[in-house]
């Protein structure tokens, strides 16, 4: 495979959807579930199912988006850190760098 | 497929789908709004569809043919000519990390089926024939319009590079 | 510098106990600045959090593995408008909770417009914890890692090298691709 051609492939990767994307899906789902419905004993046997079983699923959306929003401030908190770190690490370098040079001309 | 078969179905797969459309228009808004409604129509469908290969089958080709008819709305026409094409070079990206951005952008400025083909060989790895199948058109008409589209980026790339050159010497 | 608005990422107040610092002190340093990121994870968010990590994603995957240790990440990030608007003495009271035992300096370092500390926590005798504190002219950040007890584990998250590897990664075969992000 030519440079070219790993070029497209690097540009074309997967990516991640928004955050919430699937809950937003499933969520719609559910919606969809109820509007397309034409029986009326049906809608309500869906619209309890739903009731009983969205309590949970709520429940599970809720989990997961704080999850999400978790992991987002991870990574900032991460960066920072290791931004600052590094920054550490780069000012001890120079002065050991300093030293090293003052020691070969005294 | 059971409810919470098509949950796991949408947490596995949601990258794929939503990559292939954000790769088709370069919007994220765009692919977001097509790649749920590919999902939705997976739910309408989810008791003929068996999970595995034939569920990833089905989304890819759902998803190209959601693309392609959202595109071919006047709405989300992006389609142009090689000469219309945006000049990014105006941009003057400062690192190699924006040629990404800048091929990503000029795929999404492709002709449909060249755009299409070139997504689906070089985002989803998939061989010519298995592209033929997703898109029912014959294998030669693939190579067609792969060769066809990496020409165009080729050519426009090219023309970026230079220059990207001439600026490096003026500087 | 970075600028960082904010956001308002109090997910969940953790109690003084839970931490190893007691970051609420900062609050009236936070009322002079105009940039602000204030985050509260502890151990089951970072969990919870490090889960939905991408493995095989650059900085995310150098993520995973910073937080692997971690038991507690609290951090405080302040920016103003000008310099003088904070005080070596606006951190005091947070300074002053590292005279206990519990606390060891490890490193100072200050140059003309900056001051940068960092100590570690010990219990029992074993190293659980690192306090980052940076004062510069117009930003000073707070940083409380909690179950760490290597201080390099934190320094790899943000290289430009996990963009980079990112970008210039060899093209996998068809079939690893597919398994790997499918």
């Amino acid at each position: 495979m030519s440079q070219f051609e790993r070029d497209l492939r690097e540009a074309l990767r997967h990516r991640e959807p928004p955050s919430g994307f699937a809950d937003k899906v499933l969520a719609r789902s559910c919606e969809s579930v109820t509007r397309h419905t034409a029986r009326p004993w049906l809608a309500v046997a869906a619209a309890l199912v739903l009731v009983m079983g969205g309590g949970i699923f709520v429940q599970q959306q809720r989990q997961h988006a704080e999850d999400e929003k978790a992991k987002e401030q991870l990574m900032v908190a991460l960066r920072i850190t290791g931004s600052k770190l590094r920054n550490v690490q780069a000012r001890l370098s120079t002065i050991q760098q300093r030293a090293v040079e003052r020691q070969s001309n005294p | 497929m059971t409810k919470n078969e098509f949950e796991s179905v949408v947490r596995d797969h949601q990258r794929m789908v939503y990559s292939i459309a954000c790769n088709f228009f370069h919007n994220d808004a765009i692919a977001e709004e097509v790649a749920q409604d590919v999902f939705l129509q997976l739910f309408e469908q989810h008791r003929t569809i068996q999970l595995g290969a034939h569920c990833v089958a089905w989304l890819r080709r759902s998803t190209v043919h959601r693309c392609i008819d959202a595109m071919r709305r006047s709405s989300f026409r992006q389609e142009m000519q090689v000469d219309c094409m945006p000049d990014i070079a105006s941009e003057v990206p400062e690192t190699d990390l924006l040629l990404q951005e800048g091929l990503r952008r000029l795929i999404a400025s492709l002709p449909e089926k060249p755009r299409t083909v070139l997504i689906l060989r070089y985002g989803e790895d998939m061989d010519v024939e298995e592209i033929g199948r997703t898109l029912q058109m014959p294998v030669r008409t693939v190579w067609s319009h792969l060769q066809r589209g990496t020409a165009m980026i080729r050519e426009k790339a090219t023309r970026y590079l230079k220059e990207k050159v001439l600026e490096g010497d003026r500087r | 510098m970075r600028k960082i608005m904010f956001v308002g990422l109090m997910l969940m107040a953790a109690t003084a106990s839970a931490q190893q610092i007691d970051m609420k002190i900062l609050d009236k340093l936070a009322e002079k600045a105009k940039g602000k990121t204030e985050i509260n994870l502890d151990s089951s968010m970072v969990k919870s959090a490090s889960d939905l990590l991408n493995q095989k994603k650059g900085d995310e995957a150098a993520a995973r593995k910073s937080a692997k240790d971690l038991t507690g990440l609290f951090l405080r990030n302040y920016e103003f408008e000008m310099e003088g608007a904070y005080k070596r003495e606006d951190l005091k009271p947070l300074l002053d909770q590292l005279n206990s035992p519990n606390w060891t300096p490890i490193l100072r370092n200050q140059e003309e417009k900056e001051q940068t500390e960092i100590w570690m926590h010990r219990t029992n005798g074993q190293a659980d914890g690192m306090l980052l504190v940076s004062m510069e002219s117009k930003e000073v950040t707070v940083i409380n890692a909690m179950g760490i007890t290597n201080i390099g584990d934190l320094s790899n998250v943000g290289q430009l090298g996990n963009l980079a590897g990112q970008a210039s990664k060899p093209p996998t075969k068809p079939e690893e691709k597919k398994a790997n992000d499918d």
